[in-house]
């Protein structure tokens, strides 16, 4: 059997690989996105005192760290047996939809734009974003500009230097001032018509993307995402709902905080990132997905108006329950749109600047949940803390766990399409590349590791020779 | 939709000094970039500088280097020895960096190749290079980055000062 292997030289040490064995007639037998790095950041939780949990929480990742914030917070609300001030829920989630659109500006323009835009055969030299600003230079500026919308409000909320403070236990640490939600709002039309114009692009371009929009990662699964309680999109706050690829519905706006009752975790001996699956129907059949593609899939709208027009038209053009993954990328555009409108909405509250934004307490429970919306999907923290409220356990899943057996199939889906043979072209590589890129694992987040991963593609013959190795 | 209008943007009218410390905190030695940055960030900010801590290099960083009279980076490094404390002086590459095909991060190259196919100007840029002993999950530095601090938070403020020398570098201490 010969296997290809697509390995990273990270700055730290090896946390992810993609690998394709072929059997020996030269057709893919299997394929694994492994990652082998050890994730440890909920051994050094333990000890430190709840009230420093989300800031300290915030610092797993670079990328996302407002996700995590939000996460936090709300397991340390339930410890505390706090009720947050309405004020604050609503800060909190304009910040993480701030949070989602900057991060999935950074997936779509950084990291996907230059497959989208130059093809997935270009030449790998020209797959950044200085080539997309040569070929496509409003593009870019978009790109650029979206990301830096949600990060200045990021700013302005949480304050300049990373991983705020802002979002504290019982709720945000001081109130929303004028002169920031009026810096905000009058940002808002720029950001929105870059938006538009990017899904407009992105309709249109999608003719042209026919067979990996085919081929990538198209298979049934569940899907499962935070709802309203009447059905809509739903960020920091929401009910768990899990569906079929048919609209079946198998978990109907349950309490997410019970999470072990509906997903079990499997560590497999190639990856240290645990697979997650639905534990009713067991392992594998189990297979979920969460993130952008599976939100769409399980609310019935989004909420207003702008995004449930894009959200109809999405499913006009895809169906109800869209099931390939390469739709990823046009999910997220959908959000940014509705994340965008909702910061505009949720601003315009009355009591937006309403002073009455923390509930104080003491510790009041052993164990809390906090489960919100991340730009990758559904992310779950869990902790436990002793009478004096230092932590003794925690438990984090991440989108990227959620997503893992999905990324496995869809890797393998992908290979088996476009490799035949040992002799395996760029274009093809970029294409198992792209397959993962639509999912947007955060490896920083998922392992905890610092992200560069530059890639290394061997293939081995039977014996484990060298065959071809391909570096990027 | 009019486009032209929206993208066309001048170059920002800031022309001081920005300090940028990269790295996580909870990686010990890979938070000595924030690790410095938070050590000479107060006195930088009262003269004017700007101080950022990040933990990835990241596109929306032009909007802040690009108008920059000096940009100092900190940022922890695999290749050196442990404790080496290095200033390069940069510009932007021929080609950016396009070895991280699934990384969310950019090259500093990548970075001011960006602030030049947007603005037409590329800030002056001080990359100063820690190497780290350890890169566990962790918080605090390890002994000999420890011991090397205090050179690396004065080559960080040599960098603002414009006092750093010319390529190809110069390495100004070794605790390996």
């Amino acid at each position: 059997m010969t296997e290809i292997v697509i390995e990273p030289i990270t700055r730290i040490e090896g946390h992810a690989r993609i690998s394709v064995q072929l059997d020996d007639r030269g057709s893919v037998a299997g394929a694994h996105f492994q990652v082998t790095q050890f994730r440890g950041f909920e051994r050094i939780c333990q000890g430190r005192p709840v009230s420093e949990m989300p800031s300290f929480m915030a610092r797993i990742c670079g990328i996302c760290p407002v996700s995590h914030l939000i996460a936090s917070a709300k397991a340390c609300d339930e410890i505390l047996g706090v009720s947050v001030p309405p004020t604050a829920r609503r800060l909190r989630r304009i910040i993480n939809l701030a949070q989602i659109v900057q991060s999935h500006a950074l997936s779509f323009f950084h990291l996907s734009s230059p497959d989208l835009l130059l093809g997935f055969d270009a030449d790998p030299a020209r797959r950044n974003l200085v080539e997309v600003l040569a070929t496509a230079p409003d593009l870019a500026r978009d790109g650029i500009a979206l990301r830096r919308f949600g990060q200045q409000i990021i700013e302005r909320l949480g304050g300049k230097r990373i991983h705020p403070a802002w979002v504290v236990p019982g709720g945000v640490s001081r109130p929303l001032e004028v002169g920031e939600r009026d810096a905000i709002l009058a940002e808002v039309p720029e950001a929105r018509a870059r938006a538009r114009r990017t899904i407009e692009w992105y309709k249109a371009k999608l003719a042209d993307l026919v067979d990996e929009a085919a081929q990538f990662g198209n298979f049934p699964s569940l899907y499962m995402g935070l709802v309203h309680e009447s059905d809509r999109a739903a960020w920091s706050d929401g009910l768990l709902k899990v569906v079929d690829h048919n609209g079946w519905v198998l978990a109907d706006r349950v309490d997410p905080k019970p999470y072990w009752d509906y997903l079990g975790e499997r560590v497999e001996p190639w990856s240290y990132l645990k697979s997650t699956y639905f534990k009713p129907l067991g392992y594998p059949e189990g297979m979920y997905r969460v993130g952008p593609l599976a939100r769409l899939n399980v609310v019935e709208r989004m909420g207003l108006p702008a995004s449930d027009a894009e959200l109809s038209d999405y499913r006009e053009r895809l169906g109800r329950y869209p099931s390939s993954s390469f739709h990823y990328h046009y999910a997220r555009l959908i959000e940014i749109i509705h994340g965008i409108d909702a910061i505009e909405h949720i601003l315009s509250a009355p009591d937006i600047l309403d002073t009455h934004v923390r509930a104080r307490a003491q510790v009041n429970a052993s164990e809390g949940v906090g489960v919100a919306e991340a730009p990758r999907g559904t992310l779950i923290h869990h902790y436990r803390v002793d009478d004096d409220g230092l932590v003794q356990w925690a438990n984090l899943v991440i989108a990227t766990g959620h997503n893992n057996l999905a990324m496995n199939r869809s890797v393998t889906e992908v290979a088996r399409h476009y490799i035949h043979g040992e002799d395996v072209q760029e274009g093809v590589l970029n294409r198992i590349e792209g397959v993962i890129r639509c999912y947007d694992p955060c490896l920083s987040c998922s392992t905890h590791a610092v992200g560069q991963m530059p890639l290394v593609i061997d293939i081995l013959d039977p014996a484990g020779g060298l065959v071809r190795r391909l570096s990027r | 939709m009019p486009r032209a209008r929206l993208g066309a943007r001048e170059r920002p009218p800031f022309e001081g000094v920005v300090l940028v410390g990269v790295g996580n905190p909870l990686r010990r030695d890979d938070g000595v970039g924030p690790a410095v940055a938070a050590a000479v960030g107060d006195d930088l900010e009262a003269g004017g500088a700007r101080v950022l801590e990040v933990g990835q290099l990241l596109p929306e960083l032009v909007e802040e280097l690009v108008g920059a009279r000096r940009v100092v980076v900190v940022d922890a490094s695999s290749a050196l020895p442990p404790g080496a404390v290095r200033v390069e002086r940069l510009g932007p590459g021929p080609s950016p960096a396009t070895g991280a095909p699934l990384s969310h991060g950019c090259s500093l190259e990548e970075l001011l190749a960006l602030c030049a196919a947007l603005y037409g100007v590329t800030p002056a840029v001080s990359l100063v290079s820690v190497g780290a002993g350890s890169f566990e999950i962790g918080a605090g530095l390890s002994p000999v980055v420890q011991a090397a601090f205090a050179a690396a938070c004065q080559a960080a403020l040599d960098g603002a000062r414009d006092v750093v020398g010319d390529p190809p570098g110069r390495e100004v201490a070794c605790g390996a």
